[in-house]
């Protein structure tokens, strides 16, 4: 060994280990075995997985059996734009005769009479869905 | 504890009695954290990959060789841990050492024959190698492994390690007196 290899040489570091280190690796040694022995480490994630999809499934069929019972919520009538398009045509001109200006009330009678009938099944469909949610269910 | 005995608590351990693997801890960790700590700068790196190893040689140690040392078959477990280490954090430790590193004015080859180098110097330009021939000094050099030793550590032919170790030497050789 050389001049050279001797300055190597002395070029390493020492450092004491902590004193914990010898308890703290027996100890997940032991650990470590425990775990083994009961299979616990395998099986965990498995037993997890399996309760996460029973619980899902139990929610999901506890669900479909509720809302299969129930009426159906009915949609409003979506004749409200055409009516309504009815109903915001241009009034007749200054001067229009008298049959424009009748067609054109009537116009907007039957666009109110059609407002009053979206508006009743409107309301038929929130009472319907309020009817659904206020069933007890068990 | 002499090899027979070694080989004795070995045959305990795998029979069942855990416990008894306490005794190869005691009698090897110090001089694994050390080595450890020689290849990856940090305490606490070095102690997390030596405990690290102590786990993984008693899970696998139904799988060890006694035709060879057990120190051996630890060191090689630990090394390729910290290999993995050193490579995963290799970017910027690399760039770090080579900042500190850099001199500005290095020696001429006549300054430079009879300098007499610091303990810090020769450690910074050791880690400015490769993993591979840092391994190969910290092995040769500071753990007192022959060339077949390590040649089982680091998985290598053993005329592979000598060639290492002497380039390793030559690449520091030329850190320290600044040729090129």
């Amino acid at each position: 060994m050389d001049k050279f290899d001797q300055t190597i040489k002395n070029a390493k570091q020492e450092i004491t280990p902590s004193t914990t280190f010898v308890d703290a690796t027996m100890g997940k040694i032991t650990n470590k075995q425990v775990r083994n022995r009961w299979n616990i480490k395998l099986w965990a994630p498995v037993l997890g997985s399996l309760a996460v999809v029973v619980i899902v499934f139990a929610v999901l069929s506890s669900g479909s059996n509720t809302f299969s019972s129930k009426t159906p919520i009915s949609k409003p009538s979506k004749t409200t734009s055409s009516s309504s398009q009815t109903a915001n045509s241009a009034p007749p001109a200054t001067g229009a005769d008298n049959t424009s200006l009748a067609n054109y009330l009537g116009g907007v009678a039957s666009s109110m009479n059609q407002e009053n009938t979206d508006q009743n099944s409107a309301n038929q469909s929130v009472n319907d869905s309020q009817q659904v949610i206020t069933v007890p269910t068990n | 504890m002499t090899d027979a005995q070694e080989k004795a608590i070995i045959s305990e351990i795998l029979s069942g009695e855990q416990e008894q693997f306490r005794f190869l801890v005691e009698r090897y960790h110090r001089g694994l954290v050390v080595h450890l700590y020689n290849l990856i700068n940090d305490q606490h790196t070095a102690e997390d990959v030596a405990q690290e190893a102590f786990i993984r040689a008693y899970n696998k140690l139904s799988q060890y060789n006694e035709a060879y040392a057990f120190s051996t078959w630890l060191y090689k477990i630990a090394d390729n841990i910290a290999y993995r280490h050193l490579k995963q954090t290799k970017k910027t430790n690399d760039f770090a050492a080579i900042e500190e590193l850099v001199p500005d004015d290095k020696p001429s080859l006549e300054q430079a024959t009879d300098r007499i180098f610091t303990q810090e110097a020769v450690r910074s330009s050791i880690d400015t190698l490769p993993v591979i021939y840092r391994q190969v000094i910290a092995l040769y050099y500071w753990d007192n492994f022959n060339y077949e030793e390590i040649a089982v550590i680091m998985e290598r032919p053993v005329g592979t390690i000598r060639t290492w170790l002497h380039r390793a030497k030559e690449d520091l050789r030329k850190e320290l007196y600044g040729q090129v």
